[in-house]
């Protein structure tokens, strides 16, 4: 399953996260959408992008939900593939990658206190036997 | 047979995800990864100035795909990027095809 968390608080961001969740599904996989965090309040938008998009998911059959941590939690297991659009406003990324957290800052990671490179993070994600989240 | 990385990138330049995506593509495909990268919504406007590399990573053998609703959003075109335009189905065939995605969303 390709999960894509809609967390951001931006309308914009919410618009292309749920674009990005209609387009996904076109090549047959199963594809969850889900909104959460600032972004469950935009599941009753007026905005007319978001308006559109949520009608397209539940005309395809696959209705954005909102959840909850707990929820979200489950989902974040159960994926092969996640894709979270999250605010434009988050200072840090945080790769999670199984029970490891590697630090994003442009071209440096950072991980366990210490810098680590490219090379080394690709490892990893390779290397892991589940999906990797990016927050 | 080589794995496959999918990239996805959609925010600002200034953000910094194009920077990280670029730093891993390129140390993923040095290590006989292949490589795939879509970029769409505020990505886009970020990859004028990225030509060059966008250029080495496609002769290195990444595939590389742009949302073509975002770039008209941003008033590019291919000639802008230095790359053919695609879309969602490009987006959707990179992560089917994936073993690993890493989304910078």
């Amino acid at each position: 399953m390709i999960l894509v968390v809609v967390d951001a608080a931006e309308a914009d961001r919410v618009s292309e996260g749920l674009r990005a969740g209609i387009g996904l599904g076109l090549r047959g996989d199963d594809v969850v959408v889900v909104l959460t965090g600032p972004a469950a309040g935009f599941s009753q938008s007026d905005d007319p992008r978001i308006v559109r998009a949520l009608r397209t998911l539940g005309e395809l059959r696959r209705p954005a939900r909102v959840v909850d941590e707990a929820e979200l939690a489950g989902l974040l297991v159960a994926a092969r593939a996640i894709e979270t659009w999250s605010s434009a406003r988050v200072e840090v990324r945080r790769l999670r990658i199984g029970d490891r957290e590697i630090e994003v800052d442009g071209r440096r990671f950072r991980a366990g206190g210490r810098a680590i490179d490219a090379a080394e993070v690709v490892a990893q994600i390779l290397g892991s036997d589940g999906p990797i989240v990016v927050r | 047979m080589a794995k496959r990385l999918t990239i996805v990138v959609s925010t600002a330049a200034e953000r910094g995800d194009l920077d990280a995506a670029f730093e891993l593509a390129r140390a993923a495909s040095a290590c006989g990864v292949y490589v795939s990268m879509f970029f769409m919504s505020e990505a886009v406007a970020g990859l004028p100035a990225r030509r060059d590399e966008l250029a080495e990573l496609a002769e290195d053998g990444c595939d590389l795909a742009v949302c073509a609703a975002s770039a008209a959003a941003a008033g590019l075109g291919e000639a802008d990027i230095g790359l053919p335009l695609g879309g969602q189905d490009d987006h959707a065939a990179m992560v089917s095809r994936a073993d690993r995605v890493v989304a910078f969303t």
